[in-house]
């Protein structure tokens, strides 16, 4: 017999596509940069300048005095550490309620409407809730990163969990497997892709929930949404555009890091535009 | 005689819904047979298989296996796309818990059966149609079936392909001595491929004739073209005519 049937299928070039992928949005990002300036020097009398500091203001003031980055850097790390705790705990409850609704339509059933619940409220109207519960704490400002998180991670997870083909589950059949060996050999691995798409939403969202919460749960270090709101009410332009940057490129690092392992742990073998 | 390997005995399947999909079905397989199973589509053909395999359970009359080293091929490859070509391979024997040293024995010959020792460590997204088919035949083949059941195995695949692939599937039958079950549209497959070819007919799905077919095992092109063989199809050709009309 010979393996002469078909060829592995060859890669298609991409480098043309992919140097696009980095110069369109480098050049979008100067044109916003040229409109800010436009907006802070043409649009903004002198006195009101504070409201929208000139780019190269908000660099040397907050990013290249090294005392006033510190002041930044600090409450960034903060931020980062209950974000990630947060997303940490909201990864286990979501993915654990993920298997468990995939293995009991009822559970799904039962479940499944206060996960959407839990997506719909908005997270300030529970806020009093909670600091009347556990008080004004760090285990506070992890709970609203907790609630802010979990839902894309049990909805992707759900999702990839239950999109095995039935052949495949026959695959299993037809050797008697239990429910665990289909879930760990078939289900989990399926999943996979899904969940790191749901982390990778997760990430941003658990980075927004713990700026929400410095608002107000200010016991403890302070993270950089308390930080904000104290540049806003000093009147401190340069510093707030400062601690705002860092804190949406803290986003952006998670999305960007859930992407990477992502890629990591599936790339080898998922391929979205396959089927 | 020996006693027959699969026997349906009256069977009848009628599903949920009220399909009756097969009625009084009578199919009794000798060991070492390959059976062509060609019938209009919806008659019941992967029915049967599924029967055959135990993924289904029969409503009425009798199903008998006599073994449980059962080969399945369905349509679609069906691999798991995370898993290398090895892995796939080596699926069956994972969920049967064989020792790691028997697990490798066996997919190691099941690779070389099906000439894919070298693509071991490759994904199915990076294998051709005829390659991932050829993983799901060696993914079966490491149960070292004693029935090896075919659903349309090839139907997706261009027709040069397919005919390597029933080649291929040939020189296995004829090498490792299994019992086939074949489902096919193709009458000229089903007569060069098989030692008796089964008719079905639609609605409900029962039996409505069978051919035995008189060539050894040595099946080229002497056969293929042989007047016997064109008869032979033709005959078969009219009793399908009569089950679609
Ligand atoms: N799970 C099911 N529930 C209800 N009806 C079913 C089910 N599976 C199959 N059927 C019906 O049973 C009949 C036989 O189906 P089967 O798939 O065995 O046909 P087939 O001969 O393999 O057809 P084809 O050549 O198109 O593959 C069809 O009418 C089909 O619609
Ligand atoms: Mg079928």
């Amino acid at each position: 017999m010979t393996a002469g049937v078909g060829t592995p299928v060859p890669r298609r070039p991409r480098t043309s596509r992919r140097s696009l992928t980095v110069i369109l949005p480098i050049a979008f990002g100067i044109a916003f940069i040229g409109l800010w300036y436009l907006t802070s020097t043409l649009l903004l009398s002198p006195s009101r300048r504070f409201i929208l500091p000139m780019p190269h203001e908000v660099l040397v003031e907050a990013f290249l005095t090294p005392k006033n980055l510190l002041a930044l850097l600090g409450p960034l790390g903060t931020s980062s550490v209950i974000a990630m705790l947060g997303l940490a705990i909201a990864t286990v409850i979501g993915i654990v309620t993920a298997v468990l609704m995939s293995q009991a339509k009822w559970v799904e059933i039962t479940l499944f409407p206060y996960a959407v619940a839990l997506q719909s409220i908005p997270i300030l109207a529970i806020v009093p809730l909670i600091a009347f519960a556990i008080g004004y704490g760090f285990e506070s400002r992890i709970l609203v990163v907790v609630l802010i998180s979990l839902f894309p991670i049990i909805t992707n997870t759900l999702f990839g969990l239950q999109s095995t083909s039935p052949q495949m589950r026959e695959l299993f059949t037809l050797k008697h497997a239990n429910r665990w060996t289909v879930l760990t050999k078939l289900q989990f691995p399926a999943a996979l892709p899904a969940l790191f798409t749901g982390l990778r939403i997760s990430a941003g969202m658990a980075v927004v929930g713990s700026i929400v919460a410095d608002f107000f749960f200010r016991k403890g270090e302070s993270g950089i949404g308390l930080v904000i709101d104290t540049y806003r009410n000093q009147l401190n332009g340069e510093m707030l555009y400062g601690a705002i940057i860092l804190a949406s490129l803290l986003g952006l690092v998670a999305f960007w890091v859930f992407g990477l392992l992502g890629r990591l742990f599936v790339g080898s073998w998922y391929r979205p535009d396959a089927r | 005689m020996s006693a027959p390997l699969v026997t349906f005995d009256d069977v009848t399947m009628t599903f949920p819904d009220g399909t009756v999909a097969l009625a009084d079905v009578d199919i009794a397989i000798q060991p070492g047979e390959f059976i062509a199973l060609l019938g209009p589509s919806g008659c019941g053909k992967s029915t049967l298989l599924r029967l055959a395999s135990g993924l289904e359970t029969a409503t009425g009359g009798q199903t008998q296996v006599g073994t449980r080293q059962i080969g399945y091929v369905f349509q679609d490859a069906t691999l798991l796309p995370w898993r290398t070509v090895r892995k796939n391979v080596a699926l069956f024997a994972e969920l049967d818990d064989l020792s790691a040293g028997e697990t490798r024995e066996r997919v190691d010959h099941a690779l070389g059966v099906v000439g894919l020792t070298a693509f071991e460590d490759h994904r199915p997204h990076q294998l051709s149609g005829g390659m991932k088919m050829r993983v799901s035949l060696a993914r079966a083949l490491v149960n070292r079936p004693k029935l090896f059941l075919f659903d349309e195995p090839f139907g997706a695949l261009d027709e040069f392909t397919r005919e390597r692939l029933n080649d291929d599937v040939r020189g296995l039958f004829l090498r490792e001595r299994f019992t086939g079950v074949f489902v096919t549209h193709s009458i000229p497959e089903a007569v060069y491929m098989a030692t008796r070819v089964i008719v079905m007919g639609a609605r409900p799905g029962r039996v409505i004739g069978e051919f035995a077919v008189p060539f050894g095992e040595e099946r080229g092109e002497a056969v293929r073209y042989s007047p016997e063989f064109a008869e032979l199809a033709n005959e078969i050709s009219q009793c399908l005519k009569g089950a679609m009309a």
